[in-house]
């Protein structure tokens, strides 16, 4: 048993993200406080959902993509989140919550966190189950499924978190033609710009990560947002520091992090 | 006009979906419902064939543990019988695990090392150093921690914002100009192959 | 109803041999990953059955309760049936699956997928009329990028295509990298809560897990 070449840098990373996680539990657990800046998009949330109960017509939500895999796994966890926090709110305020979903793995998972959200929200009995749909797993199918439900039920605001592919757009244009205040986030890089033009709010990249964090602020998820800040700084300083010592002609940190 | 009939039925499909762009209409939910309806039903005749070719054969050709996932994904369905469904978290719960395991690999390695790696090289020009101060201040832009978007680093952030805006721009530029083909694909095939006045 | 702790166990085996299998190098580790992972296309291959059930409960309901529009339900539950039969009797292979699927399924898809070139125009000129630098910011680096790439561009100035080419080289590959390591931060972190069982949102439940002082 040995370690794989060229992963020993990986392994102490993330070794070092473990202990800092632990660390900044702790030191939120004794302190009870660390101060986090806004997510304008995070904010959002009551206001979307405030207008869309204001005007009697749905809220949406999509994962996007909602696969289980490598490429989109965190992306989708992050979704349930935002789809957990969604549905107290639309529970609580008596709104009508639409989910469509792309991929079948990530449907009855999507059932659940409503269902629950309704109990714990004191409304089981406003759960509908016919309102939590499987669209196709074929993007292009999705999407025009998700034009039907937009157009037909008219919604008053769309929330889009997770991993997204060119349906972004196509998403995102729909509901602004129906009227709809929309949050939207993802970490795929080649989709946020059409969020951020199209959008009323954008949750950019590690942001749509942090939102449990930001809105429940229980202690391992705040020890997980300052371990990341730490992260942050290790990355920027090892990249300022190595491009800096392989200009002066000593290459070795930047031959340390692929060992 | 051709006289295919997959030509004509292609060329109905088309302009059933293009009506869209005027308004939701009977043809568009008329082509929506069948789109989805062929989407779902080869979704599961592919997902019939991978349960046949990666777990029954192997299965029934001497592989009994492969017993296991046609059990897993069996359980799946118990959701629909109230008294065990509490069971379909567990297949779930596989899933998750193997998603949250290779998420973390994946991050690791591609998005993390050897992001971080690829930016740390020698600085020959202006543009070398341009990459790597806007990789940096566009990773100061991510604090979270209020202590941390106080002073130098707040500019840093603002710095990082505008470069994430320039590259939005860019990204969107580029795109729009690839999908103007894909609706130039449909007209020529409306008017080359349906129609032949092309 | 409360039924977490064998999930979450199994996401915390199936997960850490996986993870661990990333790390270190074991024979058998790598067999039972290996194994693990094509489960995981077996499973995830019977949830599309899940998916299938529930078009045709809304859309069963909706025929048989004659709802507004309800004959397109009717459609859609005999196109469903009728298709996955045919792709069930005659496998995916056969001339009738591949008519369906090249004479409607392509067409539709790549109709719907063009939609975006309309879209992408009406979001423009929505963002055109935004008027905060950072949404300027935006404009004009697309703008420089679509010009940069067409030829009316370089007539305009016969730099264009060089300057789009530079955007697209250097503060775009900066910008997109910045936000992939703080995003692989992030990511990591929500996936090590979840494979401990401290999110647990995909059960219903809420992640942090202990209290503050």
């Amino acid at each position: 048993m040995s370690l794989y070449a060229g992963r020993m840098t990986h392994l102490l990373f993330f070794a070092a993200f473990v202990l800092l996680t632990w660390a900044g539990t702790r030191r939120f657990q004794r302190t009870g406080n660390v101060p986090i800046r806004r997510v304008t998009g995070l904010d959002a949330f009551e206001e979307a959902i405030g207008r869309a109960t204001e005007l009697g017509r749905p809220v949406h939500f999509s994962l996007g993509r909602g696969l289980f895999d490598a490429e989109h796994g965190a992306q989708t966890f992050a979704g349930f989140s935002m789809l957990k926090h969604t549905a107290l709110m639309t529970a609580r305020y008596g709104c009508r919550l639409i989910v469509t979903n792309q991929s079948p793995q990530a449907h009855p998972v999507t059932e659940e966190i409503v269902r629950q959200a309704y109990v714990e929200a004191g409304r089981p009995d406003d759960y509908v189950a016919d309102d939590v749909r499987y669209l196709s797993e074929q993007q292009t199918a999705y999407v025009s499924g998700v034009i039907g439900v937009m157009e037909r039920e008219r919604i008053a605001a769309n929330v889009m978190v997770g991993y997204f592919y060119a349906e972004s757009m196509m998403l995102a244009e729909t509901a602004n033609k129906v009227g709809a205040i929309q949050i939207a986030g993802t970490a795929n890089t080649h989709q946020i710009p059409f969020f951020v033009a199209a959008c009323d709010y954008t949750l950019i990249g590690e942001e749509i990560f942090a939102a449990s964090a930001y809105l429940e602020r229980q202690p391992v998820q705040i020890g997980c947002l300052v371990a990341q800040d730490y992260g942050k700084y290790v990355a920027a300083g090892i990249i300022l520091v190595g491009s800096i010592l392989a200009t002066a002609g000593y290459p070795f940190l930047s031959q340390w992090i692929k060992k | 006009m051709s006289t295919q009939l997959g030509v004509w039925i292609a060329a109905l499909c088309t302009i059933f979906m293009y009506s869209y762009l005027w308004r939701d209409n009977p043809l568009f939910k008329l082509g929506e419902h069948v789109f989805i309806a062929i989407g779902a039903a080869h979704a599961i005749v592919m997902g019939y064939q991978n349960i046949v070719e990666m777990a029954w054969r192997p299965m029934v050709g001497g592989k009994a543990y492969m017993v296991l996932p046609l059990v897993m994904g069996a359980i799946l369905y118990t959701r629909f019988f109230k008294q065990v469904s509490m069971l379909s978290r567990i297949p779930i719960a596989f899933l998750v695990g193997l998603a949250a395991a290779l998420s973390i690999r994946g991050a690791l390695d591609a998005s993390f090392i050897k992001q971080v790696a690829s930016t740390m090289v020698p600085i020959k020009n202006a543009n070398d150093l341009i990459t790597m101060l806007g990789v940096v201040t566009t990773i100061s832009y991510f604090f979270f921690t209020a202590t941390a978007r106080s002073g130098p680093l707040r500019f840093s952030a603002e710095v990082g914002r505008w470069v994430m805006m320039v590259a939005f721009g860019a990204a969107f530029g580029n795109t729009v100009m690839a999908r103007m083909s894909l609706v130039i694909g449909r007209l020529q095939f409306l008017f080359g192959q349906w129609i032949k006045i092309l | 109803m409360k039924f977490t702790g064998v999930p979450i166990l199994v996401t915390m085996v199936v997960g850490g041999v996986v993870l661990l299998d990333f790390f270190v190098k074991q024979s058998n580790l790598i067999l039972l990953s290996r194994e693990f992972m094509n489960w995981g296309v077996i499973i995830s291959a019977f949830a599309t059955g899940l998916g299938a059930a529930n078009l045709l409960r809304i859309h069963a309901k909706r025929t048989q309760l004659r709802r507004t529009d309800w004959w397109y339900s009717g459609i859609l539950l005999c196109v469903l049936v009728g298709y996955t039969a045919l792709g069930v009797l005659k496998h995916s292979s056969s001339s009738q699956y591949q008519f369906v699927f090249n004479h409607m399924f392509q067409p539709l898809s790549a109709t719907v997928f063009s939609f975006n070139a309309f879209f992408m125009t009406s979001a423009a000129y929505r963002a055109f009329r935004v008027r905060t630098v950072h949404a300027t910011v935006l404009l004009v680096s697309a703008l420089l990028m679509m010009l940069g790439r067409v030829g009316i561009g370089e007539v305009l100035y016969k730099d264009m295509p060089g300057i789009a080419s530079w955007i697209s080289r250097v503060p775009t590959t900066a910008g997109f990298r910045g936000i992939t390591i703080g995003a692989a931060l992030g990511a990591i972190g929500l996936s090590l809560r979840v494979l401990t069982g401290i999110e647990r949102s995909q059960f219903g439940g809420t992640g942090g897990g202990g209290g503050a002082a």
